[in-house]
């Protein structure tokens, strides 16, 4: 474990699902890919569920923080309602700030588990790059029937091509709970995925904004997971983490830098 | 159908019963249901619906050898009536269906389960590709689906039941932890044992005089829903409902903490709860039951008709009251049958 300016986060166990919360969206959303994106191995598989951030631009920010990530192993589910060309929807809360994000990414993703490498800190001036990333489409977060099923089917999909583990990531879990309301109902689908993931000894990872929800609701959906990584900024300004329910993990608030 | 031959064969209500297409047919170890809820042994129920004969007979062969270890009963149906007459009569744990099952389909067999037994678990097993799938239905359920054409298809399935049922990955709520201890030190106790009914009663009539609520009752949480073990009212006869739909589902989450509602309708957890509003339950303050290991196995809880706030000293009365109770429990330790796990009887999850 070190600590260059990153988070100093021992490897997460296989088979593990964890949520990243916080109060700004943009951060926990950098975190969650770096975690997923930090995987060294080339036969991992990566599905990632675009939900506030459309499909396209989710591949482009992917491959442009790791140009050399195998595209083919990457898979996006887009619930944004954006078409292709993205001129149908918004295309979500803080995604132009996206490309600057990732500046400074090599330090943090350097100790994030399941082997960790270089990612390149690249600009990205956010056009629609042709990434090769397969992008499937569901016409609405709100429809988790069909969000469901398609998670499934590309999930399934990963696995039977041999990709071994496959890394999860709901970009953002928020969005889903904004849309469907309804907590229960939003509870057993993050089950679902969560059952799926660690069946498979995947890695999930669900970043969720705090200040979006009430307390009871981030309290009630923290139990579909695992554990987690909790974010916050401490009253000098810097950021500061503490992990629940992960093993060998820092569970006191820690200081880490993140890239501005 | 040939799956059937050979075999013993049982309906629902114990009367042998062919399987032609489109009826219901048990096949399966024999569920016991005793008269106790928290003594019932019920075996795990996997409902498969599947028009195609051929189909549901090389499944169900493939599902019995691969979840062996869980000693399943089968009921096959080749219709959604049929499905949904069996869901009438059974506790189901998971249901397995085509998409299409020619008077319906499978989504809405996955829904009707749904309301009628929450807890059940949901698996597409259809050929029909994504794009020809009408998840357009009224409340569209969460499912999960599996591609019968795919490689290992039932070998897979059998891990997606297996995963479903073993680790309850499609239900609505959160478990506790150690949720199978749980269950087993719920089982540990004889609630049936002379004069503990009426010490309970006088428990529930003291917290619903002093609070000034609607009820009080006693509780105690299975597996699938919650059993009314004793109120304040003498004239209620409320049946066991679903742990879904319970309140005291999240305050079994935490032994050492009262659960406060000041009104259902503005908590994100009950606020889409039909039941508890159907029910009058407006507010409700609850301790939790905890063994004297740690396990919590119900709860002491009060509720309300109107929205109104408990204070700290209304949480700690029922927390004394939830003392008292699991001290008169602990007293009706059962001699024998230790660490049997209670699952629910018929009419459940």
């Amino acid at each position: 474990m070190s600590s260059r300016g990153s988070i100093p986060l021992n490897a997460i166990k296989p088979g593990t699902t964890l949520f990243v919360e916080g109060t700004s969206s943009d951060r926990i959303r950098t975190l969650s890919l770096l975690l997923l994106l930090a995987a060294k191995r080339s036969d991992v598989g990566m599905l990632l569920v675009a939900t506030d951030i459309s499909g396209d631009r989710l591949a482009s920010w992917c491959t442009r923080a790791r140009p050399e990530l195998n595209t083919s192993n990457v898979k996006i589910v887009d619930c944004t309602g954006e078409g292709v060309d993205g001129s149908d929807a918004d295309s979500g809360p803080d995604a132009e700030n996206l490309p600057a994000a990732i500046e400074g990414i090599d330090a943090a993703a350097d100790d994030f588990g399941l082997g960790t490498e270089h990612i390149a800190g690249d600009h990205v001036d956010g056009s629609k790059a042709d990434s090769g990333v397969t992008i499937e489409r569901v016409s609405s977060v709100s429809d988790l029937s069909s969000l469901g099923i398609k998670f499934s089917i590309l999930h399934e999909n990963l696995s039977n091509h041999g990709y071994d583990p496959v890394l999860t990531g709901f970009i953002s879990t928020s969005t889903v709970l904004e849309e469907v309301g309804d907590v229960r109902t939003v509870f057993r689908f993050l089950m679902l995925a969560s059952g799926r993931i660690k069946s498979a000894d995947g890695l999930g990872v669900f970043p969720i904004d705090a200040s979006a929800h009430d307390e009871v609701t981030v309290r009630t959906i923290r139990e579909a997971f695992d554990g987690g990584i909790e974010i916050r900024e401490a009253d000098d300004g810097d950021l500061e983490f503490r992990t629940h329910g992960l093993p060998d993990q820092p569970e006191e608030w820690t200081p880490f830098a993140m890239p501005k | 159908m040939g799956v059937f031959e050979g075999r013993s064969r049982e309906s629902a209500a114990g009367d042998p019963r062919p399987s032609p297409f489109g009826r219901s047919a048990v096949l399966g170890p024999k569920t016991y249901v005793g008269s106790d809820d928290s003594r019932t042994v019920t075996n795990t129920c996997i409902l498969y619906a599947d028009p195609d004969g051929t189909d549901r007979e090389e499944v169900i062969e493939g599902l019995r050898a691969d979840l062996s270890d869980l000693d399943p009963t089968f009921v096959a149906s080749g219709s959604l009536a049929d499905a949904e007459s069996v869901l009438e009569d059974r506790s189901v744990d998971c249901v397995v269906t085509e998409y299409d099952l020619g008077d319906g389909l499978g989504i809405e067999l996955i829904n009707h389960a749904r309301m009628h037994q929450p807890d059940t678990g949901g698996v597409l097993f259809s050929a029909v590709g994504y794009d020809e799938l009408d998840t357009a239905i009224f409340q569209a359920p969460v499912t999960e689906y599996l591609d019968k054409d795919s490689p290992r298809a039932v070998t897979r399935l059998a891990e997606l039941v297996r995963l479903t049922i073993t680790r309850r990955t499609q239900i609505s709520y959160p478990l506790p932890e150690g949720e199978t201890q749980r269950l087993e030190a719920l089982g540990s106790y004889d609630f049936d044992a002379e004069g503990l009914q009426r010490s309970l009663d006088r428990i529930t009539e003291l917290a619903a005089r002093h609070l000034d609520a609607s009820n009080a009752v006693v509780n105690l949480i299975e597996k699938h829903r919650q059993r009314f073990l004793a109120t304040d009212d003498p004239s209620a006869a409320w049946d066991a409902t679903s742990r879904a739909d319970s309140v005291c589902t999240f305050t079994i989450l935490d032994a050492d903490r009262v659960l406060t509602v000041e009104d259902v309708t503005d908590d994100p957890r009950f606020e889409t709860n039909d039941r508890l509003l159907g029910e009058g339950i407006r507010s409700y303050v609850g301790a939790p039951l905890v063994t004297s290991a740690g396990h919590v196995i119900g709860t002491v809880f009060a509720w309300s008709e109107r929205p109104r706030s408990f204070d700290r000293a209304d949480e700690t009365y029922v927390r004394v009251l939830a003392e008292v109770t699991m001290d008169l429990i602990e007293c009706h330790v059962r001699p024998d049958e230790r660490g049997v796990a209670p699952t629910d009887g018929e009419g459940g999850p």
